[in-house]
């Protein structure tokens, strides 16, 4: 690298005067004997001069109206049932529509869940009529509920006469239950008895 | 006579704006956009050298704040990040508009190498005229490549700090101010017959 490479990687802080006072004279020793380094030190001062005063671009007029609409667009975007007042009755409607359907949805579900007690397609099971005259299955308590409700994981139903499936299953659990302390099931014993009779 | 309270009143600074703006104050985002559309502009136009491509840069990034308004952290100078936003919108809708070109430019690709097609052409006539002279050099500008182009802009067009340019481009003061000499003695080389005026 010659001397005048060397230098002119310092022009620029030269010309900004931000060397360091023992650099700077190192510079202009080299520039006293250098006229074409001396010009291009000239020419890099007129160009900052230049680059400084170089005419300030206009704005369009219509800038901040354009900047607004893509504002608003951006916000309709973002959150468009704030911001989109037609959409909002047909919006409102669709998903009040959805709710009620849900939760619709729901309490049938539960009732008819309630009602009937789903099929026992994994174990085989018998299907047996409860006779008419038979009080209600007993709810009052939790320990009854348990084989009352759901006897191995099927729900029972609670409408007296209605139809009743019990898993094979169940009915051997039902049937181990009864050999043991009947003071613990006697209500339980006497709600089912009559369908297990039957069957 | 009397000096009016607003006299007295101190302009809020950018990081206050913003978090004006971040709280909800969309008059604090207003102001932003009056502060800073024409610096942006002149930034983004002595890069891009097209007025109608530079204003669209400047929306989207006042629209990137708007979006972003929350990512920004007083940590930082709002003016840096606002730069950083703008400078990296201006260097994507130059990549952009170097692809469309390239079916006519047959040897680009080298990152420091320069544009050998300025945006603007100027007529002989032109050329003699000193009114014209801003063009000229803007024609200059334009030949550089986008690296040394960007530093000489914010130097010496926007006049930030070498700190700050550091802070916008991500890259060591040192590689800023070598950059910024760089560019100066191609620009003045390339200038002569101006400068020698």
């Amino acid at each position: 690298m010659n001397s005048c490479q060397k230098f002119s990687e310092l022009f620029s802080e030269y010309v900004e005067r931000s060397l360091h006072q023992k650099v700077r004279q190192e510079v202009e020793l080299h520039l006293k004997a250098c006229p074409p380094c001396q010009e291009t030190i000239e020419r890099l001062g007129r160009l900052r001069r230049n680059l400084k005063s170089l005419s300030a671009v206009k704005i369009s007029p219509d800038f901040e109206t354009v900047l607004r609409t893509r504002m608003r667009l951006e916000r309709h975007r973002l959150r468009p049932w704030t911001f989109s007042m037609p959409l909002f009755p047909a919006r409102a409607m669709a998903y009040g529509l959805l709710f009620v359907g849900v939760i619709g949805g729901g309490v049938i579900y539960l009732r008819y869940a309630s009602q009937s007690s789903p099929a026992a397609t994994h174990v085989s099971s018998t299907s047996i009529q409860r006779p008419s005259n038979t009080s209600p299955i007993p709810i009052q308590s939790l320990a009854y509920q348990r084989y009352v409700y759901t006897l191995d994981g099927f729900t029972i139903s609670r409408t007296p006469g209605a139809a009743l499936r019990i898993s094979s299953k169940g009915i051997e659990k039902y049937q181990a239950m009864q050999a043991a302390d009947s003071s613990t099931t006697s209500e339980l014993s006497s709600a089912l008895e009559p369908v297990l009779i039957s069957f | 006579m009397a000096e009016s309270p607003e006299k007295h009143e101190q302009r809020p600074s950018d990081e206050d704006l913003i978090e004006r703006f971040q709280g909800g104050d969309l008059y604090a985002f207003d102001m932003i956009v009056k502060n800073y559309k024409e610096q942006l502009l002149n930034f983004v136009f002595r890069f891009l050298g097209n007025q109608e491509e530079a204003e669209d840069v400047v929306q989207e990034t006042f629209l990137r704040v708007f979006r972003n308004r929350t990512a920004y952290r007083r940590v930082a100078k709002f003016s840096t990040w606002i730069y950083t936003i703008a400078g990296n919108l201006a260097r994507t809708e130059l990549r952009r508009r170097r692809r469309r070109r390239l079916f006519s430019i047959s040897d680009m690709g080298v990152q420091d190498k320069d544009y050998e097609i300025s945006d603007t052409v100027l007529s002989p006539e032109a050329q003699t005229d000193g009114a014209l002279k801003d063009e000229i050099i803007q024609a200059e500008i334009s030949r550089l490549s986008p690296k040394f182009r960007e530093v000489i802009i914010l130097r010496d067009v926007q006049e930030l700090s070498y700190e700050e340019i550091s802070k916008i481009l991500r890259v060591p003061i040192g590689t800023v101010k070598s950059r910024v000499n760089r560019a100066r003695l191609r620009l003045q080389n390339r200038l002569k017959h101006l400068l020698d005026k």
